[in-house]
């Protein structure tokens, strides 16, 4: 019985990950000579080095900004806190091409910004000095500044459920305020900031729409150059292949740095933080702070979406533009269901016994997370030419359902869903397994009466994320969707692509709001599972 | 009757041998304590019981019925044996209630709800009943589990060192309600701990494993404590007096005194050694006693003053001084010490 | 295992419910032409609208990146549910040619209609409207006739002062193929450097960006599509900036010399259409007056039909000559564009 359930593992891991299977036959087919061409043009190493370099920057921005955030709200008492926390995650509802698109047409030297300055000062262009928004440090402020919630999200749940009588045993030994949080609070918190750290520098590895729109020559626009204007997915292939390797090095680091980390106090009392008081000043400080980075992440956009909104309202009645949110919708839903019950069963596999080529195999279907849209894409779209052409005849799999668009979407988002799944299951003890079943329960009751409710709260925030990302979620989408299947992301970047950004407002702002709500509850689970309120 | 029978259970992890040829019974209204050193196989026992482990050779039969045996297993879920483990384990998503009514899953609610009410007035929860397991002191939560594991109506209780998270008053307390409870169901029960003082208070039998996984003493902690079959099951009970001897013309010579030879149980030549076990207690002081012996060391226990002291012969010895006798022994007085008993092992 | 069967039914079945028109059009001999276009959904689908209306065939429509579309038609072969591709810009229809995607399309309309330059001599594909790369000024800081051609872009007088978007882009990957289909690569290769050794800034933004940023003063030059510009000046309310029309100029590149550089967006209808003779209607329809008339005011090109006039917002920018040379000849010479690119350190 194990071992047929292991078997099965196996295989879904291996079904899922056949796209990136098929990516990595690009080393067995001969390359056309582009791949060379781009190797001796030292072009490779330039894009792996503008990679790394945004990743790297990328995650410690986010890093410093979500501890310093997170921190703040849980430890620090100022006016307007409770709003602070919940405002501080919004930005996870804005889609980086978006606020790229918008910073870029807004901070260019002939946008409003700029103008005005000339204007005010007399001054024309190049007189003066303005940071240039089309470079790389234009790719990570915008970068740092959409995805720092992920940072923020689980640094907060990790300080929040540190024990007061941790802390107080800080104080008793010398430490005050700084040092608490240096040498106490954040050390044990170490595990789910590195955590997030990964998760941000797997998003900025994969981004595509924020470097190709600001011309920063990366990986993922290495890619998309080698098949775009080459014609040539194996080189793609090729080179998504490298930043496959760098992926899974990252989440090598975050795997070691999640096994040395069961330091939660489960069975802890719950009391309260006590919030230290500030000084006026110092709260209004710490307001202003806390402020900068929702404001430079969500609300500028968002204002600015909504007034580009305001000239195209017709837009928003629109019935392609309803059915295109209709889509995005049906789209996340299904992605998360799929998503969720495949990071399930991963997790499941590798709490019992497996295989060792087992484990490989799940940690590769569960590496999608940083690989582009487009080569996830490319991989998904060959293997079902290969199953139309030899095991399911007829063109209707990819052009009629909407099983190519899924399997994407999954490949790319079961990091997530997976990765919450296990975190849920490691909160289950392997004796309330036992107790269980000798209490009558077989193995679906303990599954849906024990486990499923005590991972209950890890599970809908990996659920929320997914949706979240789904609804964002571009190249794959654009690629894999059958006909007459749009979706908000799409009709976004489309408008936003024929150089239409106001136009492409309206559909910018409806994809802000309908990943507002699960934002929402996601910032109420992760706060409620901090403090250890089960129920 | 016979409730629960082990017979010959072997089980080994790759291996690495945790037990080996186990057998003992454990009849209704009884409770079986099982000890041994850490990692000598009791809690992976307590698991075949409960069908969490497979066997891999002997048998566990329960009312007759065969539970366990090599390719027969009956799964846990349908063995109807309650299990509690050292830590409370209870689902942190339901209250005490729900967590107490886990095990009547299907039943009818009235029925239900009649049954978790007088488990909780047991336990001296009922209004607690709507809290959750992280609000409750360890104690509690521990009183749940038992109520938890004995809502469904076991045919048996297996116990995994379920005081050893308590504090000492709590423990004491926790044995007596808990021994009580049990005794009122005569649900037979199997319980592991590494307290002799636990084993001796609730234990009907005891079976007292070696670090081998073999049985090393099977029979009630008195017949333990009176008569062990080796200087290890004897030191059990705690603190010993282990002193080597030799036989000469039949008889055990040693610092101790002279015994018959025939104390020791079996024949032994002239010359052979011996290992001597005296508890503590079954030395005393005695002004026309023979043993001469010099106070070195003196502590205050709960009973007496536990007092060291050196032979002549240069080997230290440890006895007690009941606070009744009125007499506070000091550094370097001379005693004379009588031998009420000692166990006899060839050494 | 059994809950993931009824979710992937589950997502089997949302799709039928999707796509019940696809699904059943098949079956039940409706008529219909599947379309691959890279051409923006809002740019095309009133006209097919209009087509269905017309023919009472229904248009599938999904569209996508240009090499998108085209990888995915080759790798589809046989199975492709496509009846017709429509592209953007010489070097991606090039490509589909070149790779067997496409088929010979005769009809009177069609080259009767399309002026000879803007389809293939063998009749693959057809270009459905053209568009102009041109050269901008700004009418304060350079001199009406300082700059009349491609080459001056290289010009030293220039340096820092060219504003132009990423090699990355197709409209200026088939001009630089177009100057190694005329000069070669060497020179082309010398004009490159000379262009990006003159660039302003680094590359980037769209077409509409540099005309902005040549308007705020970034550079002197600018190079970009016709319909920006005319976006700019007579498009959309919350596109347009009176200011263009005011401050900036446009160049028609090499009257004297091969012409303007002219591209065109088009397709034709692919190898295994299954619905050929639709998909030849619909083309034919695409070069006619209704639908000309709507990509000539939507989108502000040049329509392919040389009945048809431009925009009078495009005509009031005058006639001009353009590049006669073959489509053709540019897009065999795209891969090596992009090589004489990277090796100028174009970005």
């Amino acid at each position: 019985m194990i071992r047929s359930k292991s078997y099965i593992s196996i295989t879904l891991a291996v079904m899922i990950a056949a796209p990136l299977f098929i990516i990595a036959a690009g080393w067995v087919v001969a390359d056309k000579g582009t791949f060379s061409y781009y190797l001796s043009n030292n072009l490779i190493s330039i894009y792996a080095l503008n990679s790394a370099i945004i990743s790297m920057a990328v995650s410690t921005c986010a890093l410093g900004i979500g501890i310093c955030t997170a921190w703040a709200v849980t430890m620090l008492a100022f006016p307007c806190r409770g709003l602070m926390e919940w405002l501080l995650v919004l930005p996870l509802a804005m889609p980086a091409y978006v606020a790229a698109m918008i910073y870029g047409d807004v901070l260019q030297g002939a946008g409003p910004v700029q103008s005005w300055i000339r204007e005010l000062t007399g001054l024309s262009y190049g007189e003066y000095y303005f940071p240039a928004v089309h470079s790389l440090g234009g790719v990570v402020f915008v970068l740092s500044f959409t995805l720092y919630p992920y940072v923020y999200l689980l640094a907060r749940s990790a300080f929040l459920s540190q024990s007061r009588q941790m802390l107080e045993c800080g104080e008793t030994l010398g430490l005050t305020g700084y040092s608490l949080f240096t040498r106490l609070a954040l050390p044990m918190a170490r595990p789910a900031l590195v955590a997030g750290m990964a998760l941000v520098a797997m998003e900025a590895l994969a981004d595509f729409g924020v470097v190709a729109l600001y011309g920063v020559p990366a990986f993922t626009t290495g890619i998309y150059r080698a098949w775009q204007g080459m014609y040539d997915p194996v080189a793609a292939a090729r080179m998504a292949c490298i930043l496959l390797a760098m992926v899974l090095f990252a989440l090598a680091i975050e795997r070691r740095a999640r096994g040395q980390a069961s330091y939660h106090n489960n069975n802890a009392l719950y009391h309260p933080l006590p919030r230290y008081r500030l000084s006026g000043i110092a709260q209004l400080g710490v307001l202003l702070g806390c402020s900068l980075p929702v404001l430079l992440g969500f609300i500028v956009p968002l204002a600015l979406i909504m007034q580009w909104s305001m000239e195209h309202v017709a837009l928003f009645a629109d019935t392609s533009t309803l059915q295109a949110l209709g889509n995005s919708l049906l789209l996340a839903i299904l992605t998360v269901a799929v998503a969720i019950t495949v990071g399930l069963w991963f997790a499941y596999a590798l709490r019992g016994q497996i295989p060792k080529a087992g484990r490989w195999a799940i940690r590769l279907a569960t590496a999608g997370y940083a690989i582009p849209g487009s080569v996830i894409a490319v991989g998904v779209l060959l293997l079902f030419i290969l199953l139309q052409q030899y095991v399911l005849p007829g063109g209707w799999l990819l052009t009629g359902s909407l099983l190519g668009i899924v399997w994407g979407c999954v490949l790319r988002f079961l990091t997530v869903a997976f990765q919450s799944a296990e975190t849920g299951l490691g909160q289950v003890m392997p004796q309330m397994d036992a107790v269980a079943s000798t209490l009558g329960a077989s193995g679906r009751g303990i599954l849906w009466r024990v486990h499923l409710p005590i991972m209950q709260a890890s599970l809908l925030s990996g659920m929320l994320l997914v949706f979240v990302d789904t609804l964002k979620e571009l190249p794959a989408t654009l690629l894999l969707r059958p006909f007459n299947f749009d979706t908000l992301a799409i009709r976004t970047y489309e408008l936003a692509g024929d150089e239409l950004l106001h136009r492409a407002a309206p559909t910018a702002l409806l994809l802000v709001a309908a990943s507002l709500l699960p934002v929402w509850l996601l910032n109420h689970k992760m706060a409620a599972a901090g403090r250890g309120d089960v129920p | 009757m016979t409730q629960l029978k082990v017979q010959g259970i072997s089980h080994a992890f790759d291996i690495l041998e945790v037990l080996n040829d186990v057998s003992f019974t454990v009849e209704a209204g009884e409770l079986t304590c099982l000890v041994g050193p850490s990692g000598c196989g009791k809690s992976t026992l307590l698991r075949l019981i409960a069908g969490l482990e497979q066997t891999q050779s002997g048998s566990i039969t329960l009312e007759g019925e065969v539970l366990s045996a090599p390719a027969h297993s009956v799964p846990t879920r349908l063995r109807r044996i309650g299990l509690v483990f050292q830590q409370p384990s209870l689902f942190p998503h339901l209250t005490v209630c729900e967590n107490i009514a886990f095990g009547l899953h299907g039943q009818p609610k009235d029925r239900v709800a009649a049954a978790v009410e007088e488990l909780l007035a047991v336990i001296g929860l009922a209004e607690r009943s709507k809290a959750y397991p992280h609000q409750l002191s360890g104690g509690q939560q521990q009183r749940v589990a038992l109520a938890r594991a004995l809502a469904p109506k076991p045919r048996l209780m297996l116990l995994d060192e379920p005081f050893a998270n308590l504090d000492h008053a709590l423990r004491c307390d926790m044995r007596e309600e808990v021994l009580g409870m049990l005794k009122q169901t005569g649900i037979p029960v199997v319980m592991v701990t590494h307290e002799p003082e636990e084993a001796l208070i609730m234990a009907d039998k005891m079976v007292l494993l070696r670090a081998d996984g073999r049985v090393h003493q099977y029979a009630s902690p008195q017949e333990i404590y009176r008569a062990p079959v080796d200087a290890e099951a004897a030191a059990f009970f705690g603190v010993i007096n282990r002193i080597g001897g030799y036989v000469e013309e039949g008889q055990v010579v040693s610092p101790l005194g002279i015994w018959s030879q025939s104390a020791c149980g079996v024949e032994m030549t002239d010359g052979s050694k011996v290992d001597i076990i005296v508890r503590p207690e079954s030395l005393r002081l005695a002004n026309d006693a023979d043993i001469a012996a010099t106070v070195n060391e003196v502590w205050a226990t709960a009973v007496g003053w536990m007092t060291a002291a050196k032979l002549s012969g240069g080997i230290s010895v440890r006895f007690m001084i009941p606070y009744a006798q009125g007499i506070k022994p000091a550094f370097g007085d001379h005693v004379n010490l009588h031998c009420d008993g000692a166990h006899i092992f060839p050494a | 295992m059994r809950f993931l069967t009824i979710m992937l039914c589950a997502l089997g079945l949302a799709a039928f419910d999707d796509n019940t028109n696809t699904a059943n059009a098949a079956t039940q001999n409706e008529q219909v032409v599947n379309l691959y276009s890279s051409q923006q959904e809002h740019l095309i689908r009133p006209v097919l609208v209009n087509f269905t209306k017309k023919t009472g065939i229904t248009v599938n429509l999904t569209t996508g990146g240009n090499a998108e579309l085209v990888t995915r038609l080759e790798y589809e072969g046989e199975n492709t549910p496509a009846d017709m591709l429509l592209t953007v810009d010489i070097g991606n229809v090039y490509q589909a040619k070149d790779k067997g995607l496409l088929q010979v399309v005769e009809s009177e309309i069609l080259s009767g209609n399309i002026l000879a330059y803007l389809r293939d001599p063998e009749g693959y594909w057809f270009g459905i409207t053209s568009r102009a790369r041109l050269i901008f000024y700004h009418k304060d800081r350079v001199e009406a006739h300082a700059v009349q051609n491609y080459a001056d872009l290289a010009d030293d007088r220039w340096k820092g002062r060219v504003l132009i978007r990423s090699s990355n882009n197709v409209y200026n990957q088939s001009l630089v193929a177009s100057r190694v289909a005329h000069d070669g690569r060497e020179a082309a290769l010398k004009w490159a450097k000379g262009l990006v050794a003159n660039m302003a800034r680094s590359p980037q933004g769209g077409d509409t960006d540099q005309i902005k940023a040549l308007l705020a003063g970034e550079g002197d030059l600018a190079v970009a599509n016709s319909y920006y510009y005319g976006r700019l000046i007579a498009g959309d309310e919350s596109v347009r900036d009176p200011k263009v029309a005011e401050k900036i100029g446009v160049i028609f590149p090499d009257q004297e010399g091969h012409g303007t550089h002219v591209n065109i967006r088009g397709g034709g209808v692919t190898k295994y259409a299954k619905n050929r003779a639709n998909a030849v209607k619909l083309l034919e329809y695409l070069v006619q007056e209704p639908a000309q008339r709507f990509f000539a005011d939507a989108n502000l090109e040049y329509p392919a039909n040389l009945a048809v006039k431009a925009n009078s917002a495009v005509e009031a920018w005058g006639e001009f000559n353009r590049d006669q040379l073959n489509l053709e000849e540019v897009g065999k010479h795209q891969r090596t564009a992009i090589e004489v690119m990277d090796e100028a350190g174009w970005r």
